[in-house]
């Protein structure tokens, strides 16, 4: 059963190497095949630890702390499950037309090493694994970046510089807890470390991952690097390797670091400007894909608004469950939104929101979508953006943190606002609008329609499991 | 069995509106014939069966109900009480009735699958409210509704058309907020509370232990379901929500959206708290005053329009008002008054916006100055209107009156005697705005009409398309038999005394 571990980091790496070795036809099938099967490696790893709990294998037999171990806890698991149903859609998305995964070759391996890191991350049982995994993961996804038309390089290189000095404020943390603890095990950390020798590295870490997930104010560079990115490449980037970096911080926190109020309120502070502040700048754009971009830093804000709320003693399951429902619903959500703007962009050869008008008339199934997606994306009920809201909520209201309620409603307000644009320019009617034409939108295959259609309707319907969700979340700790 | 299969009927009722909506959306543009069958043949079959549920539900006493699990501890739950029986008849009726008219009133326009296919959602998002057995599941539709009803409002795409749906969609989410807040909050300090007749045990406790939470949370529900019960301060979108089409204004203003602020009221006074324990608290007068007051602002401001449908939109303003005031009596006679006005103020106020669109569609007519010798021309329009004018200001036997004598008498019965000089001094402002209409429209000579009569509009024998005329004149026949037959068994006031009666237990 827990073969199942080394299978997930793996099989996503071999897959990537295929595409390598194969010639440039042969990659999309190559790809398609080792995504499904790692989709499904990652499937039954969800399955595996709701039913028999947690999940731990030593690599070659060896145990920590001298051999590598990997483990699956509920947390992990839902990452992990996340993983598979947004990397999935997106490859056969991307599978779909050539045209989806940028001008360059090289998506399809970059694509399952971005995978690869990713699981490598949320399996990761030491500090040191998980810097290598999230090496990996960085470089990969400046690669994808990198598959961008013009504008590329430029907003590639500004990803890379973060990217790397991410990774380095991260690996002095780590260094300064090896330091302190002699040990790289992430338990046995946690287990050694004081407040006194916590502190610092825990604020390096946080920098370095707040960073590489665009936290204000240190979001600058996401909006060019996702919205510029290929159609298959945002939603990758948007949905899951900002997850990757945050699941990371979050992690730490969890298990490695001690309590820490400063630290939490200062990066709970940073979240709720980065809602209101992503909202307003989202509420500003004219083109899909920005509004889509920065809506990612506003929904970032709402993952590290849980700080606070995290530290509280006896709140920390509820709260662990309200912010995996959190980046559960954006994912999906998100992937949702830039698929479907992805395919409009490529139907219409623009992605600026006039340009977009009257296209639900032939594209019914991507709107759809769409509407699904934003449902969530604002938390309107039922879907899982509403019951996550709904858990902080609770939370925030039992512990008498009016600040955070009313961040949460004012983001829910903003993100109808800056969502709302270009979906009226996609269900409303030219005709009696003289100023703006007709989209003309070119026929979309279907994987290009009922892609986002079906993440949406996930982003949707996953609310009506979020007890489940809780329940596999809180399986191995707490 | 017998308790699987009435588990099953809120969900078969909600999907007989549900799944028109989805196949409309996947047929062609230009199915026009097979959009109308599956619609008519929909919300027919839809009255047939709730009809056959009143005897069922409200002399058996049985709640068909279906929980699912939804947020930790809290479950979504549809439950049919008397009430939401009540709601979702009068909604399924005028499903019926609008969309025979909006047939007729689009007929060759572009747009129809989209404007049917929302226009379903907006019925079955109505039907999940009436259902809703608590505050989780109300806010899953009422957040539903504030959506689907958003490209309704915006149909014609005009640059006005769409501010207008913009304000709309902003007042009505923030509402939302307000209830979703206050929802979070009773949870936190009371529990997952259901609706129950005669108020909720766990918001009882509350209140007795910590009522000043009590009352916020009061003042949140409150706010945030007037936003759509266009109760005054939170009234200014639904006028300028009159750039909708006829048939949207009219299921907005009859059944739809004010009415789901209303009814939400209606749980939240009356299944929530429960009128004794909300007088207790001292959380009624101010609503009174508020209701009052928008009465009297609502037909004020009526008065001062010429625009048709702007005079319509505030006379809703005041109009809707008057559940709020019932409500906030502690009196059964009061609440009789309120439950059943939700009713009234429906059939009448649709058979107005009915006539409305009548006139514009076939005379181009859309001002009140143009309305002159309109009884030549339109005569059983007219007469509709009339019917429903009537009906508004409250004249024996129509269906307003029924409802204004029991909210007079529940006044008296409550102890709060200057309620009724509120009712008087609004029937005759109400006369005053309608009265003047209908003597141009029977007593003055036709008045020039340079556009009209429209082409393509008037018919030989009738007056105007079958369509658009039949329904307008059914709904004002409904408006006068609900009062005339007021006294009998399963009228609709009948059913909301039935409702009164179990709140004050």
């Amino acid at each position: 059963m827990s073969a199942l571990l080394p299978a997930a980091v793996l099989l996503p790496v071999i897959t990537a190497l295929a595409c390598l070795a194969l010639p440039r036809r042969a990659q999309p099938i190559s790809g398609f095949l080792g995504g499904l099967a790692s989709a499904a490696v990652n499937a039954a790893v969800v399955v595996a630890v709701t039913s028999h709990g947690v999940l731990e294998h030593h690599m070659a037999g060896w145990a920590p702390p001298l051999g590598i171990a990997l483990r699956a806890d509920g947390l992990a698991a839902a990452f992990v499950g996340l993983t598979g149903a947004v990397g999935f859609a997106t490859l056969v998305f991307a599978a779909s037309a050539e045209a989806t995964t940028g001008r360059r070759t090289g998506f399809w391996p970059l694509a399952m090493l971005t995978w690869s890191g990713l699981m490598g991350i949320f399996l990761a049982a030491d500090l040191f694994n998980a810097y290598v995994a999230l090496e990996v993961l960085g470089l990969s996804a400046v690669g994808m970046v990198a598959l961008g038309g013009r504008g590329a390089p430029r907003a590639a290189l500004r990803y890379l510089i973060v990217a790397v000095v991410g990774s380095m404020l991260l690996l002095t943390a780590i260094g300064l807890v090896y330091a302190a603890t002699s040990t790289l095990d992430m338990d046995l950390a946690g287990q050694r470390l004081t407040a006194e020798d916590g502190w610092l590295p825990l604020v390096l870490a946080a920098t370095g991952m707040g960073l590489k997930t665009a936290l204000v104010p240190m979001h600058a560079w996401l909006p060019p690097a996702h919205a510029g990115s290929p159609p298959a490449v945002s939603p990758l980037m948007s949905a899951l390797v900002v997850k990757g970096s945050f699941y990371l911080i979050l992690r730490l926190w969890l298990d490695v670091f001690p309590r820490n109020d400063a630290v939490a309120l200062v990066l709970g502070v940073l979240g709720a400007v980065a809602v209101i502040w992503g909202g307003v700048l989202a509420l500003a754009q004219r083109r899909l894909k920005r509004i889509v971009a920065y809506s990612t830093i506003s929904q970032v804000g709402y993952l590290f608004l849980a700080f606070p709320l995290l530290n509280l003693p006896g709140h920390q399951p509820a709260m662990v469950s309200a912010v995996v429902a959190m980046a559960l619903a954006h994912g999906l959500a998100k992937a949702a939104m830039f698929t479907a703007a992805g395919a409009l962009m490529l139907g219409t050869g623009t992605d600026h929101v006039d340009g977009l008008v009257g296209a639900a008339r032939s594209e019914g199934v991507l709107t759809a979508g769409m509407i699904l997606s934003a449902v969530s994306l604002i938390g309107l009920p039922m879907s899982l953006g509403f019951t996550a809201k709904w858990q902080y909520l609770e939370v925030a209201l039992q512990t008498g943190a009016w600040w955070i309620v009313l961040v949460l409603l004012t983001g829910t307000l903003l993100a109808a606002g800056y969502l709302l644009r270009p979906l009226a320019a996609l269900i409303r009617d030219s005709d009696t609008h003289e100023e703006v034409g007709q989209a003309e939108i070119g026929p979309r295959p279907a994987a290009q329609r009922w892609v986002p259609l079906a993440l949406g309707a996930m982003a949707v319907g996953a609310g009506l499991f979020t007890t489940d969700l809780t329940a596999l979340t809180s399986i191995g700790w707490g | 069995m017998m308790q699987q299969l009435l588990t099953a009927v809120p969900l078969i009722l909600i999907a007989l509106s549900a799944a028109p909506a989805l196949i409309i959306f996947m047929l062609p543009e230009r199915a026009n014939r097979t959009r109308v069958t599956i619609n008519v043949a929909a919300a027919a079959l839809k009255v047939g069966l709730m009809a056959a549920m009143v005897p069922l539900i409200l002399r058996t006493d049985v709640a068909p109900e279906l929980r699912i699990p939804f947020l930790p501890g809290t479950d979504l739950v549809l439950r049919i009480d008397s009430l939401s029986l009540l709601f979702t008849l009068l909604s399924a009726l005028l499903w019926l009735v609008t969309t025979v008219y909006a047939i007729g009133y689009l007929a060759g326009r572009p747009n129809q699958r989209r404007f049917f296919g929302f226009f379903a959602l907006c019925v079955t998002a109505t039907v999940g409210i009436a259902f809703a057995g608590n505050l989780v599941t109300f806010l899953v539709f009422y957040e539903m509704l504030s959506l689907v009803t958003y490209p309704l409002v915006a149909h014609y795409g005009t640059s006005g058309a769409l501010a207008a749906a913009r304000v709309y969609l902003f007042y009505a989410l923030g509402g939302g907020l307000l209830v979703l807040a206050a929802t979070a909050w009773l949870t936190i300090v009371a529990g997952p509370v259901e609706f129950s007749p005669g108020g909720a045990e766990a918001v009882a406790a509350l209140a007795r232990d910590h009522p000043g939470v009590a009352i916020a949370i009061f003042g949140l529900l409150v706010a945030g379901f007037g936003v759509k019960a266009a109760l005054f301060p939170f009234h200014s979108w639904l006028p300028r929500a009159m750039v909708a089409p006829a048939p949207v204004s009219a299921l907005l203003h009859a059944v739809a959206v004010v009415k789901a602020g209303a009814f939400g009221l209606i749980r939240v006074i009356d299944d929530l708290y429960g009128v004794e324990l909300a007088a207790g608290l001292g959380v009624l007068t101010p609503l009174l005053v508020v209701a009052c007051f928008t009465v009297l602002y609502g037909s004020v401001r009526a008065l001062l329009q010429d625009d048709i449908k702007k005079r319509l939109a505030y006379s809703t303003v005041s109009q809707v008002s008057y559940i709020a005031l019932g409500l906030s009596m502690l009196s059964v006679v009061a609440t009789t008054g309120g439950v059943v006005h939700l009713v009234h103020q429906g059939l009448s106020k649709i058979t107005l916006f009915f006539c409305a669109g009548l006139v514009a569609e076939v005379w181009g007519i859309k001002k009140i100055s143009q309305l002159d010798g309109l009884g030549r021309r339109m005569p059983l329009t007219a007469a509709a209107f009339t019917a429903g004018a009537l009906s508004m200001i409250g004249i024996p036997p129509m269906a307003g009156f029924i409802s204004k004598w029991q909210l007079g008498a529940g006044a008296l019965d409550a102890g709060q005697p200057w309620v009724i000089g509120v009712l008087i001094g609004s029937a005759l402002l109400n006369a005053a705005y309608f009265l003047p209409v209908v003597v141009r429209m029977w007593f003055r000579p036709p008045a020039e009409i340079r556009e009209g009569p429209v082409e393509n509009r008037t018919r030989p024998v009738l007056e105007a398309p079958a369509t658009l005329l039949w329904p307008a004149v059914a709904t004002a026949c409904f408006a006068i038999a609900v009062g005339l037959f007021a006294g009998l068994p399963f009228s609709p006031l009948d059913v909301a005394g039935h409702i009164a009666e179990r709140v004050y237990r």
